[in-house]
């Protein structure tokens, strides 16, 4: 509760933040005034509206989105390091993006304006795709599930490279922005769009909470509790992958937020699923709503949020790992 | 003595004795396939040269033979001494580093998977360099090719403390290992990615030839500090190499024996990021190397790495030089190095991966 008030309250800090200035109760204000009375057409309103609003919810949304994806690899993969994108999906993405950059090849026939999202969401899924059907041969253990994912991101990144040498310079910026993970460009439908899908998919993961809980203990527990770890893992994989794949269409690779969320939350609130993924969605969305608020304080032509959460997670998210497993074998 | 008059006591040693034939032979035949790739590597090319007289182009210019300017043997020797073999050697040299820090991380880490590509060491070391490249920015008061050198060294061992940080508290399993590598990449990774994005739009190209590996633009004067490097580093591991085979047993087994594992392990890889970032501050980040090579050599002659230390050097020349020589006759340097070693090497990642090496069972 304490975290949704919070990010509520960064919600409304970040409105208020960015290159053209407005206060914060003005900001409020705005937004207040827009609901009672209707809109007015000024100039601080289309900030507030255009910018602002879809740029601080699609934070949130994703934010949530990324940190609930990597509580539940965690979970089921039994690896605090496991997530989305370091087991194959932002490769997959950044291949999709390169394919429509470099070589104006979109998978889909969908027109331009989606060409980049839509390349981008397909190739995402391919990693988890040749998992699932490599464990329809064989039962494969979550061990296996993160190396092949692994695997599959060294060919890809291989292939990404291939295309990069022969790109000119103006569709390099353009890839190795995408590839930052920024927020700057979305709108409302956007919003709307990853909204539903992380929506879904969060209350379809919630629901698979208790077995996930059992993985987590060990995957013959799991079995004697009458769950198949295997269909499980395969299914969660499935719907992980798909929520990640929307996101970082739309958004570009911005990584470790599913890492350092999931793990700040187990430090203090413990492993239970039940809990755990609700909480990990709210500071997930906390996080990278500061994290986009820093980065236009930081710079005002607005650091890429993607370095921030790096730059930031990737301290905190190694002194946890070291602080929490001191016990264990990871 | 008794030992040997018993009939099967015979027959191990005979078997001994063969098995080490077989692990000298085989790096006998790696070196020979070396030479010859070397002369057939020299002789194609833009201009011509007959293979057969290769070696003695090389032997007359080395012995100090002069030729009159614009004669054929003028350009024989100009292209072949000045434009061709140093990119050959530093392939050989780069090759050979890689692969011999590749094996001995292996066996440090019991983990057929690591490599200073898949720790992070590389694309670190990479960052350091990128940093002095673009934005002039250094570390100490070191500044042109040594600043590179400094910074990416620098930067090239905070994976490696942030491994052993972490190794030192928990007992990391190999799949960990990767994925703390992978998630180090991702973030040198980005941060290489903004710096891209400030320079000049002309720049972002070149420095990306350089991000992922390309032997096109070497020049003699890259050659010593690293060939040095790989003497010093090579000659270090291979008198190390039987504390290898040791830690491999374990750290209690290690104990016995002597070895403190720790130390051995935190001295060995402060070594490997050195002679790693001796390579990658000349032809920027070289993948897979380091895994191939010792994986072939050991699916070979086995695991002692007496004899995969030294086979490893040998396959790691090898393989890069066939690797660069594909680069630049098969693809005319349209596809750097760095790419090409990718291609082959990411699917041999997988295959690896499937199979799980029966010798490293324990680890997984």
């Amino acid at each position: 509760m304490l975290l949704l008030v919070a990010a509520i309250a960064t919600l409304a800090v970040s409105m208020g933040v960015g290159q053209y200035h407005l206060g914060l109760s003005e900001a409020v204000d705005i937004i207040v005034r827009w609901f009672t009375d209707g809109p007015d057409d000024s100039l601080k309103e289309k900030i507030v509206f255009t910018q602002r609003v879809p740029r601080g919810l699609m934070a949130l949304v994703v934010g949530g989105g990324l940190a609930v994806a990597g509580a539940v690899m965690q979970s089921m993969l039994h690896n605090p390091l496991a997530d989305p994108y370091t087991t194959g999906v932002s490769s997959g993405a950044s291949l999709g993006a390169a394919l429509y950059v470099v070589l104006g090849i979109g998978i889909l026939p969908l027109g331009d304006t989606v060409g980049l999202v839509s390349n981008a969401f397909v190739m995402s899924l391919i990693p988890a795709a040749i998992v699932v059907l490599l464990s329809v041969y064989r039962r494969v253990t979550a061990t296996t599930m993160i190396l092949v994912g692994i695997g599959v991101m060294y060919v890809f990144s291989a292939f990404t490279q291939t295309l990069k040498v022969i790109a000119t310079p103006q569709q390099m910026e353009m890839l190795y922005m995408w590839q930052l993970g920024s927020l700057t460009q979305c709108t409302v439908q956007d919003v709307c769009a990853v909204f539903a899908v992380v929506a879904v998919c969060t209350a379809l993961l919630y629901s698979l909470r208790t077995d996930l809980n059992l993985l987590s203990v060990g995957d013959k527990a799991a079995v004697t509790m009458g769950t198949d770890p295997w269909k499980v893992r395969v299914l969660c994989l499935v719907i992980v992958s798909f929520m990640t794949s929307v996101m970082v269409s739309f958004t570009g690779v911005i990584g470790f937020v599913g890492l350092v969320a999931p793990q700040m939350i187990r430090l203090v609130m413990g492993s239970d699923n039940r809990f755990l993924i609700p909480a990990s969605a709210m500071f997930g969305a906390l996080f990278l709503l500061v994290c986009d608020c820093l980065s236009r304080v930081v710079s005002s032509v607005g650091l890429p949020v993607g370095i921030l959460t790096a730059a930031i997670g990737s301290p905190i998210f190694l002194y946890m790992l070291v602080k929490r497993s001191r016990r264990h074998t990871i | 003595m008794r030992y040997e008059e018993d009939e099967d006591g015979i027959r191990v040693i005979e078997e001994y004795n063969a098995s080490l034939s077989r692990k000298v032979t085989f790096i006998v035949l790696m070196t020979v396939a070396i030479v010859i790739v070397i002369c057939l590597s020299g002789s194609a090319g833009g201009r011509h040269i007959d293979v057969m007289s290769i070696p003695g182009i090389i032997w007359d210019h080395i012995m100090g033979a002069t030729y009159q300017w614009g004669t054929q043997e003028w350009w024989d020797d100009y292209v072949l001494v000045q434009v061709r073999m140093p990119r050959i050697l530093i392939s050989c040299v780069a090759g050979a580093t890689l692969a011999i820090c590749g094996a001995a991380v292996q066996s440090l880490m019991s983990n057929p998977i690591a490599s200073p590509y898949t720790m992070g060491i590389s694309s670190g070391a990479g960052f350091g360099a990128t940093l002095a490249i673009i934005l002039g920015f250094s570390l100490g008061n070191v500044t042109g090719m040594y600043g590179i050198t400094f910074n990416s060294f620098v930067f090239g061992m905070i994976p490696v403390v942030v491994i052993l940080m972490i190794s030192r508290v928990v007992r990391m399993t190999p799949v960990t290992l990767i994925l703390i590598g992978v998630a180090i990449s991702q973030f040198f990774g980005s941060l290489t990615s903004l710096i891209y994005i400030g320079a000049e739009e002309g720049g972002i190209t070149a420095a990306y030839l350089w991000e992922i590996g390309s032997i096109v633009n070497v020049k003699w004067a890259d050659l010593p500090f690293m060939a040095a490097m790989l003497v010093i580093g090579g000659t270090l591991l291979y008198l190390a190499s039987w504390k290898f085979n040791v830690i491999a047993m374990g750290e209690d087994s290690a104990k016995t024996m002597g070895v403190d594992a720790n130390k051995f392990r935190l001295i060995t890889m402060c070594l490997l990021a050195l002679m790693t970032m001796s390579v990658v501050s000349f032809v920027g980040i070289i993948g897979f190397v380091g895994l191939i090579a010792p994986h072939v050599v050991r699916s070979v002659i086995g695991s002692d790495n007496r004899f995969v230390m030294p086979a490893s050097l040998v396959g790691g020349a090898l393989l890069l030089l066939c690797a660069d020589s594909v680069a630049r006759l098969g693809t005319s340097d349209l596809l750097p190095v760095g790419t090409v070693i990718s291609l082959i090497g990411a699917p041999v990642f997988i295959y690896l991966i499937l199979r799980r090496n029966s010798q490293f069972k324990g680890a997984w």
